[in-house]
């Protein structure tokens, strides 16, 4: 079965990013990096069409990663068609865990464009090293620092306007280095009302406010020593989910984090940092906005994450190793009080996560071994202890009377490994891997109770007696670089075991009015996912560049019926023309109708569509003040249409102009 | 050498009473008074017959109530001022009505277990008392085939306002039953005991308890579309207490609907209903709010 699937693979190929062809030299940068590069100071602004745009949006780009879409706000990534339980979604390395039940506050919700230096996007089981219960892959989003270099002082304004949504973005970042001391610094602003779909309908309860507020510094101690600290301050207010029966009255996030690092230690020791690292947040739900609502609740989540890491860089002979020691503790509650009609009745109360607490602790172990000039091997493996229960004892009462022989407590030992190696033959690149990996389930797929989905219409309880999922994957990639073009191809399948799905109990009853019935967590004997990407790129007439991409992907359960949430055959093209301070560019975006959907859970076919943006772009200099202009419109021909990614098949923005203005002081 | 001894022997002597006295002292446990088993239960009658005095007790404060009430007593010797610690006690209740009289169901009176001078029982109270027509209940305390003291009170007995806790019922024998809900008192979310009285009537002074029926639960919500908890279990009788037990789930805090269905030890369903989508609570049912 995977032996069949990685053939199939070898056919389709890794997706492929502009900035890895410049330094086609040394071995170190030939290595095709799954990394974005995004609001940066000094922000490649010529080649970002739209340098202000979320997280999501600049997510949304890359071939491995899909969006769910709830709403304007806070979607949901997914790499490789997983999505958040099977993926690690960290902040420098910090473990961060969502607060809400229904998915309304993924971890990149609490972070702004203009904090991050890059993304790292890692694929599969190898992803990411501080990556823990992942399978999928995982996101890694680096903050901005200023770094210890020659005095220096930068300043940006940036603002930018849609008209779809009356939206409108402020913010302003300061960066600040010099050879002792640096920060960075920024305060960001983004308001929207609802907007308005294809057909110049408006999307109710589409809106949102944001504002983030970040510090990062540094102090070096010594030559070799350096401490580090981060604080960041998100507060989301007003947040409209019209795919959901609730909106969001606020949502915040505080995100700390303190660190020490060493250089140089010795011949192999290069480089040893240690973090400390404390979230905290908070996430209340508000459905009093909400016409004809059946039963008001309030339903309010929290999750806090105290945790550290050490990770030791190291170089010995064609060994470059890392060894990392993490551990994290994470308490996530979430409640719901529910006031019936009758007033007369008395308020219920249940909790819908009931104080569930984790303790993880686990060593990585990492080293690319290169071989000679041509082969490069890098094999990972970590294993990690977690703990996890129910610290309350109402709650865990409530779950007692499902599981009658469960304990409050339990102990999981985890473990992945994985393999890559790599030949570089001339213009030709060739990755293979294999990897197996185990998670355990996430704190919903345990211990939720009653969480309603409105996608399927079923009520979800977690099951504590759950088996760890595990899968095995097989990867494989192609890439072909020459000056004027590019092709690549990668594909990646599979194999779990232990799937962890819900699945209806008939025995158990609802709660939700018109609820179709409750889904229990269980573990599917095995599942199936295989995806597939096709990049392509062409450089001529010295300015134009026109990039393809097509991708496939299918997911399978243990009958053979598809998974949900797998995206169907999609497919980019776009041609630019950067000519210095001058761009401009025209896409188009599409996938065919989704076939293969789940109507088991909630899918139904979501036809072919495809959309055409344009945008262009200008970099001016006054004087010492260097204001770049971009200007675009998306959704030109504004269709109505919504992808497999949308919750409910909420229709996505209509038509859209776009100006976004940088200021360099 | 001799002498030497004998002084040690004191001096060890001593330290053991010593040891022995302080431990003493810390181990002294305070005397549980008659005012001490009391605490927590309110007086709802004091009754005086020659050297006896009865004090009535109750859990709660309010009038006695239509259906499950548990009662306390404690007798006092007038003469010796002492609590009587092992005392015969009985009662009976009849009901005074215009046209007749009738008793209810009720129970003996027992010791409670770890007390010296606490006495306990109930009566399942089968109507309100009104100004014409009172409810009248006869303590009697006996040592042998003597009655020393013989009182009686006319407690007032109103329909509870509260949530149901008891039904009486016709069933197809054509026979009254009465089901008194005993327990939980405070419910808890998660798995609670639950158990209940159940009686029939056969004749208008005597109410016996029916053993080895079933009685079924299916508790509900009715605001959140009829929900209910899984794993529930039936009460059953047990013969050595005459109580039914069984086990009820409640997965959130709330008002909660328990339906009925008493089927007799034939497994013929004397009353009640199964719930559907069309059917949503029995025709017998308790009531739970929390
Ligand atoms: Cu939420
Ligand atoms: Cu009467």
């Amino acid at each position: 079965m995977i032996k069949t699937a990685l053939c199939t693979g070898c056919c389709f190929g890794l997706n492929f990013l502009a900035i890895a062809q410049n330094k086609a030299d040394s071995i170190k940068s030939r290595e095709l990096k799954e990394v974005v590069v995004t609001g940066k100071t000094g922000l490649d602004s010529i080649n970002e069409s739209k340098p202000l745009s979320s997280i999501d949006e600049h997510l949304q780009k890359l071939s491995n990663v899909n969006l769910i879409k709830r709403g304007g706000y806070a979607w949901e990534p997914t790499i490789n068609n997983m999505a958040t339980e099977r993926i690690s979604v960290t902040i420098d390395g910090m473990k961060i865990f969502c607060a809400c039940t229904d998915r309304m506050d993924p971890v990149t919700s609490y972070v702004e464009i203009l904090n991050l230096d890059n993304i790292h996007v890692g694929s599969g089981l190898a992803g990411n090293l501080h990556s823990t219960n992942s399978i999928g892959g995982g996101l890694d989003l680096k903050l901005q620092k200023a770094g210890f270099h020659a005095q220096k002082l930068n300043v940006t304004l940036n603002s930018a306007y849609e008209t779809n949504g009356n939206y409108r973005i402020i913010g302003s970042g300061l960066a600040y280095s010099s050879l002792k001391f640096y920060t960075n610094a920024g305060i960001f602003y983004r308001k929207s009302d609802d907007y308005k779909a294809g057909d110049n309908s408006t999307v109710n309860f589409s809106q949102f406010e944001k504002l983030n507020m970040f510090t990062n510094f540094g102090y070096r101690l010594s030559a070799q020593k350096s401490i580090e600290g981060t604080v960041i301050y998100d507060v989301a207010s007003n947040v409209g989910y019209p795919a959901l029966t609730m909106d969001v009255k606020s949502a915040k996030g505080l995100i700390t984090s303190l660190s020490y690092r060493q250089e140089n230690i010795s011949e192999v020791f290069f480089n040893w940092e240690t973090k400390l690292y404390f979230n905290n947040i908070i996430h209340v739900m508000d459905d009093t906005k909400r016409p004809n609502v059946a039963m008001h609740m309030d339903m309010p989540g929290k999750s806090r994450t105290g945790g550290y890491y050490s990770t030791l860089n190291g170089r010995l002979g064609k060994h470059n190793f890392v060894i990392s020691h993490d551990s994290y503790y994470n308490q996530s509650s979430a409640e719901m009080t529910m006031y019936p009609k009758d007033a007369a009745n008395k308020p219920m109360f249940m909790y819908t996560w009931p104080d569930i607490r984790t303790f993880n602790t686990g060593l990585t172990l990492d080293d690319r071994y290169i071989i000679d000039l041509k082969n490069t091997l890098q094999l990972t493996t970590k294993t990690s202890f977690q703990r996890d229960g129910v610290e309350s004892t109402f709650g865990y009462n409530t779950l007692q009377m499902y599981y009658p022989d469960m304990t409050q407590y339990q102990n999981r030992g985890l473990w992945s490994v994985s393999g890559k190696y790599t030949h570089y033959l001339q213009d030709i690149q060739l990755k293979a891997g294999v990897g197996y990996g185990t998670r355990a389930p996430s704190p919903t797929e345990a211990y939720g109770f009653y969480l309603y989905n409105s996608f399927d219409n079923y009520e979800y309880i977690g099951d504590p007696q759950l088996k760890n999922e595990s899968s095995v994957e097989g990867n494989i990639a192609f890439a072909l670089t020459k000056p004027t073009y590019s092709i690549s191809l990668d594909g990646s399948y599979f194999y779990f075991s232990n799937y962890i799905i819900g699945k209806p109990n008939t025995s158990l009853s609802t709660m939700t009015i018109g609820a179709s019935g409750v889904k229990v967590y269980q573990n599917l004997n095995h599942a199936t996912i295989f995806n597939a990407n096709l990049n392509t790129k062409y450089i001529f007439l010295k300015y134009f560049h026109w990039l393809n991409h097509l991708g496939y992907s299918q997911g399978q359960d243990n009958k053979n019926n598809p998974l949900p949430l797998i995206a169907p055959f999609s497919y980019s093209t776009s041609l630019d023309y950067v000519n210095k301070k001058f761009s401009a560019g025209v896409d188009l975006q599409g996938a065919t109708k989704q076939v293969n959907y789940s109507a088991e859970y909630g899918e139904d076919l979501t036809p072919a569509y495809f959309i055409v943006n344009t945008s262009v772009g200008y970099d001016f200099i006054f004087g010492h003040v260097a204001p770049t202009v971009k200007i675009g419109i998306e959704n030109v021909l504004d269709r109505k249409y919504s992808t497999y990614a949308d919750w409910n098949n909420i229709p996505r923005k209509g038509r859209n102009v776009y100006i976004n203005l940088k200021i360099n002081l | 050498m001799k002498l030497k001894k004998k002084y040690k022997s004191i001096f060890f002597a001593i330290l053991g009473l010593t040891i022995l006295l302080t431990s003493c002292n810390k181990d002294d446990v305070k005397e549980v008074t008659a005012a001490d088993e009391v605490v927590g239960l309110q007086k709802i009658d004091t009754l005086i017959k020659g050297n006896y005095t009865f004090y009535i007790y109750k859990k709660d404060t309010g009038n006695l109530v239509v259906g499950y009430n548990e009662v306390y007593i404690q007798l006092k010797n007038n003469v010796t001022g002492k609590y009587v610690e092992d005392a015969t006690l009985s009662w009976k209740p009849l009901m005074h009505m215009t046209s007749m009289s009738h008793a209810c169901p009720y129970s003996t009176i027992n010791k409670v277990a770890d007390t010296k001078t606490l006495y306990k029982g109930y009566f399942i109270f089968i109507m309100a008392s009104s100004d014409m027509e009172y409810w009248e209940v006869t303590y009697d305390y006996t040592s042998g085939k003597d009655t020393l003291a013989e009182v009686t009170n006319r407690p007032t007995v109103v329909q509870s306002t509260g949530k149901i806790r008891y039904k009486s019922f016709k069933g197809v024998d054509n026979t009254s039953y009465f089901l008194a809900l005993v327990n939980p008192t405070s419910p808890k979310v998660g798995t609670n005991d639950i158990t209940a009285y159940l009686y029939k009537k056969v004749d208008m002074l005597t109410f016996s308890p029916a053993q080895n029926y079933t009685v079924e639960i299916d508790p509900r919500m009715p605001d959140m579309d009829n929900h209910t908890s899984p794993s529930n279990v039936n009460l059953t009788y047990d013969s050595t207490t005459g109580l039914y037990k069984g086990k009820l789930n409640l997965t959130m805090t709330g008002y909660w609907k328990i339906n009925l269905i008493v089927r007799d030890a034939s497994n013929t369903i004397q009353k009640g209903d199964s719930i559907t989508s069309t059917t949503t609570a029995s025709s017998i049912y308790f009531e739970l709010e929390f």
